[in-house]
């Protein structure tokens, strides 16, 4: 799978072409930011906190856009679920480690190593989604992102592990060595 | 197969199934239930893996961490007096957020079935959204509000609280239920393992059992098996095994050897087409759909067989079979042993022709001496007629010794040659005792006169002792008595010189009345080796150590004799002592005849031959020197002789010229003399009822019987007397002129035909017999008492009739020479001829007396 992450990288890197390689300074969003990266960060946001990266919706929007559907055991029925892959967005931000702290507006946080990011059955799982059944996620439900997995697609996927790593109400990611 | 033993193996076949079965069905089973518990186990740890949800004790507690959380902000905000309610209405919208979990998540439905969790929930919810209207109204106006805002959260605490202890609580219950029931399922699945285990260690046991008591079987069988292979292999007879369908299944080494087969080349063919010959095919396919049919087997189990086999060369051979049937796992097979007997049947072909051939030699020799015998005889014939012939002529005394010397050396001749024949009718058992009636002691005394010169010759005298003799007749075969007694003294003097042959006699009659005479010769001779006396009596057993230069003799004398006396029903021996002597002893039963009959007594009578003069003879004879002589002795008495050389010269000639006597041989080349004679008499001419007289060489009474049966009036044995010859014409010719008196009188012997008449004593009772001849002359006497009134009448046709029925009576009974009047009295009224029918009634008249008066000295000497 090494081949396709490098794949992958070479896409990122050409569709980002544009962009500088190192120390680059991203345009701060518009809009409300819905999510602030930190920590070994090669990226950051203008005037935002120094060595942090923030998106808003129009900037996840984008990025590649990963919809399925799937049924969750938070929710009753189908969901289908539109964002970004969650490797897209650390990609977007230059992360640079071996792991990230993701953290919810409730604190919750859960430690997800990148490594994991990539090699599943679905290349792009985990995704962070933006949107539930085509609408925004109210910050009273599981909103505003929330990391899902499509969990109906593989046995590995309905592990307490991926469950514990589907972090709602995401607002923080930190990275670290 | 016995019904006991076939039943045995169906119930072990049963048997087998179920032991076959049971096991592999408690086998299946048990992977059935442990695949169905795997399954089960594995859905469970699936589940388990899957993770049924989130850790629904952290959701559960973290609610009323949430509130705690929010009315820390709320405090904190008012204590500080903070404008921003940003955080208060995250903290919040995360509470909200979490119970809206506990509402929709699928991993609480369980615990929303439950009334107080799911009154609680609702309670939270209630709490939640009155507080949410709190929450959304502007930023003054919830700072103004904080204070109910925390009095509400902490009643909304309790709420948290209580339904995370609710919750936590039925967690925990479910849990240990799902523990208990993985717990069972896990104990089930160990439980079936163990018993699964268990049981195929049974399985496996019983297996090891089974297969160390198979194996030691199959050893046995292995033994067997290579014991009957080396049996099969090594059989110096072929061995054959075939199945029903006649195809071969196994051909042993010496199979291969006997028909010239591969085992290869001979195994699952067709039997019949490899080793049975074409010709026996049809019927050996028959035989296997016979016994397939029937399962009755004919040659099966029946022991050994002799039949034709084929060889891979095409040749065929005899073999000595013997079929086993038997059955395996091929079903019924039949075993074949089979042996090559070629060479046992040549050897016994070879014995059997040696066997045949040294028959056919003993045969032939026997034939040949016959023949040769027989033959003799004819050229003896014309010597004894030479010697004859001689005699008669003008001779001086010297020639006439010689004569003498000549007769009595063809005497011996002829001698040995009846005995050479007298041994070949008894080898044709075709000799045959003849009893008359004789006196024992004028017999005795006969033999003694008669062989006095030959014991003077050597100076013996010779000696009669005469015991105990019976006082009436004997009957007894007297040619043939005579014929051992001259044996006996002639060998004893033959073998004596300056001594004494003596004949004692005696008779006995024992309790039962049986008689018995015993007569020995005793000699002083030379005596016989003790090693030779028990060969004296085999044929052609000469004496070479004891034989002087002046004995001679073929050696069939006594075993001539022993046979003749064991044919009269007595037995032969002798004592002897080499240097002192010998004594022959015979011991023979013998039966008395009532009526002391004299035998006529055998004198020349002066026979007046004038009749004879002038007479026309036909002589029918193809041997010259036998014409020849007859010829001469014909014309030495005056008769006019026409020579002919066979029966049809003689049927030729007998139509033209009517003769006193026709004298026909028997045997001759072109037409024999019976044939010749029938004809004669079966044709009209002026021979039909001339005197044939036969001449023969056969000497048995049988072939004698044939010959008067033909026609002919009466049959002389060769070599002929002259006396003999001239006696039959005389009657013959006296016959004819009706003046027969003088020889009809001669005796009864001449007008009974001996033969005939003692073959009726053989066949008859003696009153029986006498009857018929009473019944005979009351026939004859009613017979000519109608005769004269006939020829008064001129009844011609009656009076042949008549004749004709009583020709027959008279043949039957023997009594020939009147038979032949009646027949000519026959022929003369059948031809009508009124004058010769009475010159023939005349005869027949003539004869009858004569004839009567003989039968009636017949009858009477029956008793």
């Amino acid at each position: 799978m090494s081949f396709l992450n490098a794949l992958c990288a070479t896409a990122a890197v050409i569709s980002f072409a544009s962009m500088p390689a190192f120390a680059d300074t991203l345009p701060a969003p518009k809009g409300e930011v819905l999510l602030t990266i930190s920590g070994d960060l090669s990226h950051e946001t203008a005037g935002a906190a120094k060595g942090t990266v923030t998106l808003d919706l129009e900037i996840l929007q984008s990025l590649e856009t990963q919809v399925f559907t799937t049924s969750t055991i938070w929710i009753e029925g189908n969901i289908e679920f539109t964002g970004v892959s969650l490797r897209d967005v650390l990609d977007y931000a230059g992360a640079t480690g071996t792991t990230i702290e993701a953290i919810a507006s409730n604190d919750y946080k859960v430690d997800i190593p990148t490594d994991t990011l990539t090699g599943g059955s679905n290349e792009n799982a985990p995704i962070v989604a933006y949107f539930m059944d085509g609408a925004e996620m109210s910050a009273r439900g599981k909103g505003p992102l929330w990391i899902v997995y499509p969990y109906d697609d593989d046995v590995q996927y309905r592990t307490e592990v991926v469950y514990s790593r589907s972090i709602w109400q995401l607002d923080r990611i930190v990275t670290v060595q | 197969m016995p019904n006991g033993t076939g039943k045995a193996p169906d119930l072990f076949k049963q048997n087998d199934r179920v032991r076959r079965f049971v096991p592999l069905g408690i086998i299946l089973v048990g992977i059935v239930v442990l695949a169905g518990l795997a399954l089960a186990i594995t859905q469970r740890m699936n589940e388990l893996r899957e993770a049924p949800g989130d850790n629904l004790t952290w959701t559960l507690s973290q609610v009323e961490v949430d509130v705690l959380l929010l009315m820390d902000e709320a405090l904190l905000t008012a204590q500080a007096e903070v404008q921003d309610v940003s955080d208060i209405r995250r903290r919040f919208d995360n509470l909200y957020s979490r119970t809206s979990t506990l509402r929709d998540a699928p991993v609480f439905l369980e615990m929303r079935k439950d009334e107080v969790f799911s009154s609680q929930l609702s309670t939270l919810e209630r709490c939640l959204t009155k507080l949410a209207k709190i929450i959304d109204s502007p930023d003054a106006e919830l700072l103004a509000n904080l204070t109910p805002l925390v009095n509400e959260l902490k009643q909304i605490r309790e709420e948290a609280h209580a339904i995370a202890l609710t919750g936590i609580g039925l967690r925990s219950q479910s849990s240990d239920i799902e523990r208990a029931s993985l717990a069972r399922l896990l104990l089930i699945a160990a439980l079936v393992s163990l018993l699964t285990i268990l049981f195929l260690g049974f399985v496996l046991f019983v297996i090891v059992r089974q297969y160390r008591l198979r194996h030691e079987a199959s050893d046995a069988v292995v033994r067997a098996n290579a014991r009957l292979k080396s049996t099969f292999d090594v059989s110096l007879d072929a061995i054959v095994v075939a199945n029903t369908d006649g195809v071969i299944l196994e051909f042993n080494e010496a199979a291969e050897t006997v028909f010239g087969f591969d085992s290869s080349e001979a195994v699952g063919q067709d039997m019949s087409e490899m080793i049975i010959p074409e010709h026996l095919r049809a019927a050996h396919i028959a035989g296997m759909e016979r016994l397939n049919k029937t399962k009755e087997p004919h040659l099966v189990g029946k022991g050994r067989i002799e039949i034709t086999a084929l060889r891979k060369s095409g040749e065929e051979f005899p073999v000595e079979i013997s079929i086993g049937m038997a059955s395996d796992h091929r079903g019924t097979i039949f075993i074949s042993y089979l042996r090559d007997i070629t060479e046992r049947v040549a050897a016994e072909q070879d014995l059997k022709m040696a066997r045949d051939e040294a028959l056919a030699a003993e045969k032939a020799k026997s034939n040949f001496l016959a023949v040769m015998s027989h033959e003799m005889r004819t050229p003896l014939n014309g010597i004894f007629g030479t010697l004859e012939l001689l005699g008669n002529s003008e001779i001086n005394k010297k020639q006439r010794s010689y004569l003498d010397i000549a007769k009595r050396s063809g005497d011996i001749l002829l001698h040995h040659v009846n005995d050479v024949l007298d041994i070949s009718r008894m080898d044709a058992e075709k000799m045959e005792l003849v009893e008359n009636t004789f006196d024992l002691a004028q017999f005795f005394e006969d033999v003694i006169t008669t062989n006095e010169a030959t014991a003077d010759a050597q100076s013996n005298t010779l000696k009669l002792q005469l015991e105990k003799m019976p006082d009436g007749a004997v009957l007894m075969d007297e040619r043939r008595m005579r014929q051992v007694t001259y044996n006996l003294i002639s060998n004893a003097l033959k073998f004596t010189t300056n001594g004494t042959v003596t004949l004692r006699a005696n008779s006995t009659l024992d309790q039962h009345g049986q008689l018995t005479l015993e007569f020995s010769v005793i000699d002083t001779g030379v005596g016989i080796h003790a090693e030779d006396q028990a060969h004296v009596f085999d044929r052609f057993y000469t004496q070479e150590r004891s034989y002087d230069r002046f004995a001679s003799g073929a050696g069939l004398g006594l075993a001539i004799c022993k046979q003749l006396v064991d044919m009269m029903g007595g037995a032969i021996s002798l004592q002897s002592q080499v240097g002192k002597g010998t004594s022959f002893t015979v011991v023979v039963p013998f039966k008395t005849s009532d009526t002391a009959q004299k035998p006529a007594e055998i004198t020349e009578v002066a026979v007046d031959l004038a009749p004879l003069k002038g007479q026309e003879i036909l002589l029918v004879e193809d041997n010259e020197i036998n014409r020849l002589i007859v010829h001469e002795m014909l014309k030495a008495n005056g008769m006019v002789v026409h020579e002919v050389h066979n029966g049809q010269e003689a049927v030729d000639l007998a139509q033209t010229r009517k003769y006193a006597a026709i004298l026909m041989d028997v045997s001759m080349p072109v037409m024999n003399g019976v044939d010749a004679t029938e004809i004669i008499r079966n044709t009209f001419g002026p021979n039909q009822n001339a005197k044939i007289i036969g001449l023969t060489a056969h000497a048995l009474a049988d072939e004698h019987a044939r010959f008067i049966a033909s026609g002919m009036n009466s049959v002389l044995n060769k070599p002929i007397a002259q006396a003999t010859l001239l006696n039959a014409l005389l009657l013959a010719v006296q016959d004819e002129n009706l003046q027969q008196d003088a020889i009809w009188n001669n005796g009864a012997e001449t007008l009974i035909a001996a033969d005939t008449f003692d073959e009726l004593e053989q066949l008859l009772q003696p009153e029986r017999l006498q009857k018929l001849i009473a019944d005979f002359d009351a026939e004859i006497t009613g017979l000519l008492a109608h005769v004269p009134q006939l020829l008064l009448d001129g009844d011609m046709p009656t009076l042949a009739a008549n004749m004709h029925k009583s020709i027959g009576s008279a043949g039957m009974i023997g009594v020939h020479h009147f038979q032949s009047a009646l027949r000519g009295l026959e022929q003369a009224a059948k031809a009508a001829n009124v004058e010769s029918a009475n010159k023939h009634a005349d005869l027949v008249m003539a004869a009858w007396p004569a004839t009567q008066s003989a039968l009636q000295a017949k009858s009477y000497t029956l008793g």
